[in-house]
């Protein structure tokens, strides 16, 4: 009782600070008045610590299982193992609002505590627009989607957590994607304070390089993350279904990868001004559109996430936004004007603009995919929504081009290029990505798409790893170092440049798992009784036990589950126990996947039904290459650890 | 319990923030740095001067300042402006100098001296 009133007064006095903030750092600017600049500045810091005030008393009320609070009440129970009691922090909408607050304060807070001198002026503005969005949350929070609301009465027990996301996974997936999106509001501020000041140049891209890359990466992880958890746990034997949500988080990463490169032609360039701007706001507005998406049931979705009316305020607060900014670019217009041409029609800067291109195409389909029931509902009244299939036509091709720009831009010289010093440095790539292509032929690959593809996969892959042995190579026969060494020091004297090219050598991991898990899915369906054993793909099952209807966390479980063992010929590799329970906090019954990686397929079962005799029902599935995405997914983060980790010659 | 709480929070928070408007605090403006932004600016300045000098090239076009003697460019060699006071040069280097110099801008050739000589 006391906790809530604590936690929900805190959200109330982070909504006065911000707005406080807000006004302080305008005027401050304004009127040029430093110290009322540095009163936003502590009132920044304080929301960081109300917030973090709220959040630690929610979680204390979650892990007491206080359920006189009605968040509580729904999300947790006295059996739910202590580890999912933190992923019901963030399960519900209450809860994951002020996860949002949170990492919006946390993030501001952590930019505002250094004092560097590169930002002086358009620092006021950023926070202005920091504290316009932590102020917008906050009075969501108390007005809308209080998470400290309480019951009229205490109930004896919780509801409990959706069984479908008691797993680690979603522990941390809902962090990281929030952290995204709280941290792309970064960008997104500065562009508009690079606006309002009229100081257009690279300085504001410059300055906040890393946090745009930590914005950047920390989407692209969550994405992946979420894949990862619907392959465990949503048990249909795929990651990624061109779900609203998914494709609603999807959206703004390619916008956002639009960004970080544009970003650099502006930094080298002095070029694509206006687009840069708009990119950092793009990206963010779709980061607040992907949240009205999964909120406002607009689109339905297999998510199916609380609906709530907030959806709307979403909505409003992601066109003003929009509005003020392009508004303001139309009155910067000659501002935003830079010097730097684009030279030649065959140069590095026009490669450069194509990617952003195909980037900003690939979103703009997405989005028109995933608002076409919307569209056709309101047109006909029949919602007809894509098929995976019909995404996978167009983002097929889009992605295979891009993946091609990846090895293809980097040899391209800046102003004006020379087709001839292209084409002699592509052939050792070239002869390994045929024999690639011959050997896959070779082993019984027919299908063209997949020989293609990996062909133009291996061919980049070649490139990028040509690129980042050149630089070793130098030191090794100029300084008489040896591997390790000057593959350390050429790293660390030019991190961004490694680090750019992990990350591309990531995407093509990633790519390859892509290619790997589309071009051969073996699926199997069969009833088996103890005892008996089924051949899929040169493995062996033979289902030995099962549990039936056991009853466990105090009869709100009934747990079904098969015992295979899984042979490859007369070895044996593994048990697993695929089960499929039923809850009492939600209809149907939940699958546990089994699941056995390895580097080249994973191993995916799931019980599809049990009787009381012992006959089960099995969906078999051999997925290839999958292992492959979380690896890239690995390569990503050290890439981007290194591109951002800063440098310590020029610290700015 | 919980309303006390609340006013001490706010109290606490309202402290912090009014902390810098306090008279004897009042930060000293920093000296705003160059940005790239003023180099920006300078640049273009230069070059519309430079292109508000009315020469140009005769091997490229480029508009060029008088005294360029080389086109940033092609590299062509510039013609020289014709100086206001022709017919003056340094007995030292032979450079164009003016009338009431009294020491050679390029050799330090004192002029008044040779005058005289």
């Amino acid at each position: 009782m006391v906790l809530s009133d604590i936690g929900y007064g805190a959200l109330w006095l982070t909504l006065a600070a911000a707005v406080w903030a807000t006004v302080a750092s305008v005027v401050g600017a304004q009127r040029r008045r430093p110290e009322l600049v540095a009163s936003a500045r502590s009132a920044l810091l304080v929301t960081a610590l109300l917030s973090t005030l709220s959040a630690i008393l929610l979680l204390i009320l979650l892990f007491t299982h206080d359920f006189e609070v009605r968040y509580v009440y729904e999300h947790v129970s006295t059996y739910l193992k202590p580890a999912y009691v933190l992923a019901a922090f963030w399960a519900g909408l209450e809860g994951s609002q002020l996860l949002w607050l949170w990492m919006l304060t946390i993030f501001t807070g952590l930019l505002v505590w250094r004092r560097p001198t590169w930002d002086l002026e358009l620092r006021p503005y950023a926070m202005a627009a920091l504290a316009v969005t932590q102020a917008f949350f906050a009075l969501l929070l108390v007005q809308y989607t209080n998470p400290f609301e309480l019951l009229p009465a205490v109930p004896a027990e919780g509801i409990s957590l959706n069984p479908l996301l008691q797993n680690f996974w979603m522990i941390i997936h809902p962090p990281i994607i929030f952290a995204a999106y709280a941290l792309w509001t970064i960008p997104a501020a500065y562009a508009l304070a690079a606006l309002v000041t009229g100081r257009l140049d690279a300085t504001w891209l410059r300055g906040i390089r890393r946090w745009t890359l930590a914005a950047w990466a920390s989407l692209g992880i969550g994405i992946l993350v979420g894949a990862w958890w619907a392959y465990l746990e949503l048990g249909w034997g795929g990651y990624w279904g061109w779900d609203p949500v998914e494709n609603s988080s999807l959206i703004p990463w390619l916008v956002g990868t639009a960004f970080v490169h544009s970003a650099i032609i502006q930094e080298r360039r002095d070029m694509f001004r206006a687009w840069n701007v708009f990119l950092a706001t793009l990206t963010y507005v779709l980061t607040v559109f992907a949240t009205f998406v999964t909120r406002s049931g607009l689109i339905q979705s297999v998510h199916a996430f609380a609906e709530s009316p907030i959806g709307y305020w979403y909505l409003g607060y992601m066109l003003l936004w929009l509005a003020v900014t392009v508004g303001l670019m139309l009155a910067r217009r000659r501002e935003l004007k830079g010097t730097g041409e684009l030279g030649d029609l065959f140069s590095r800067e026009f490669v450069f603009l194509l990617t952003n291109l195909l980037f900003l195409g690939s979103a703009a389909a997405v989005l028109l995919g995933t608002l076409w029931p919307t569209f056709t509902e309101a047109v006909r009244d029949i919602s007809t929504s894509l098929s995976p299939e019909n995404y996978n036509r167009f983002m097929g091709p889009l992605g295979l081009l891009l993946v091609l720009l990846i090895g293809i831009c980097p040899l391209i010289d800046w102003r004006q290029a020379s087709a001839e010093r292209l084409l002699r440095s592509l052939w050792v790539q070239t002869i390994v990505a045929v024999l690639t292509a011959v050997i896959l032929v070779l082993t019984g690959v027919r299908e063209l798409w997949v020989l293609v593809s990996v062909a133009v996969t291996v061919f980049v892959a070649v490139t990028v790893l040509l690129q980042m042995a050149q630089g070793i190579v130098a030191r090794m026969r100029s300084a008489g170092e040896n591997p390790f060494v000057a593959t350390a020091k050429a790293v660390s004297l030019n991190r961004r440049r490694y680090g750019g090219q992990l990350i591309h050598f990531s995407i093509l991991l990633i790519v390859i798992g892509i290619i790997g898990s589309q071009s051969g899915q073996t699926e199997v369906q069969i009833a088996l009784a103890q005892g008996e054993s089924v051949d899929v793909q040169g493995y062996t099952l033979t289902y030995r036990d099962f549990v039936f209807q056991q009853i466990e966390e105090d009869g709100n479980k009934m747990r079904n589950q098969a015992v295979l063992d899984v042979f490859r010929g007369e070895r044996r590799l593994a048990t697993v126990q695929p089960e499929r329970n039923l809850h009492s906090n939600v209809q149907g019954a939940v699958s546990e996947v089994a699941l056995r990686q390895t580097l080249i397929e994973d191993l995916y079962i799931v019980l599809a039904g049990l009787d009381a005799d012992g006959v089960a029902a099995f969906q078999v599935l051999v997925n290839p290459m999958v292992t492959w995405l979380w690896i890239g997914g690995l390569v990503l983060v050290i890439g981007t650890l290194i591109a951002a980790w800063p440098a310590r010659r020029s610290r700015r | 319990m919980g309303v006390a709480i609340f006013f001490v929070l706010a109290l606490i928070a309202a402290a912090v923030i009014v902390y810098p408007l306090l008279p004897g605090r009042r930060p000293e403006q920093p000296a705003p740095a160059v940005t790239d932004g003023d180099i920006d600016r300078a640049v273009r300045r230069l070059r519309r001067e430079r292109g508000r000098s009315g020469l140009s090239c005769p091997s490229c076009g480029m508009s060029y300042q008088a005294g360029d003697r080389f086109c940033v460019r092609c590299g062509n060699g510039l013609p020289q402006a014709p100086s206001t006071d022709a017919g003056v040069l340094c007995p030292g280097c032979g450079a164009t100098v003016r009338q009431d110099d009294r020491f050679c801008a390029k050799c330090g050739q004192d002029l008044v001296v040779g005058e005289k000589i």
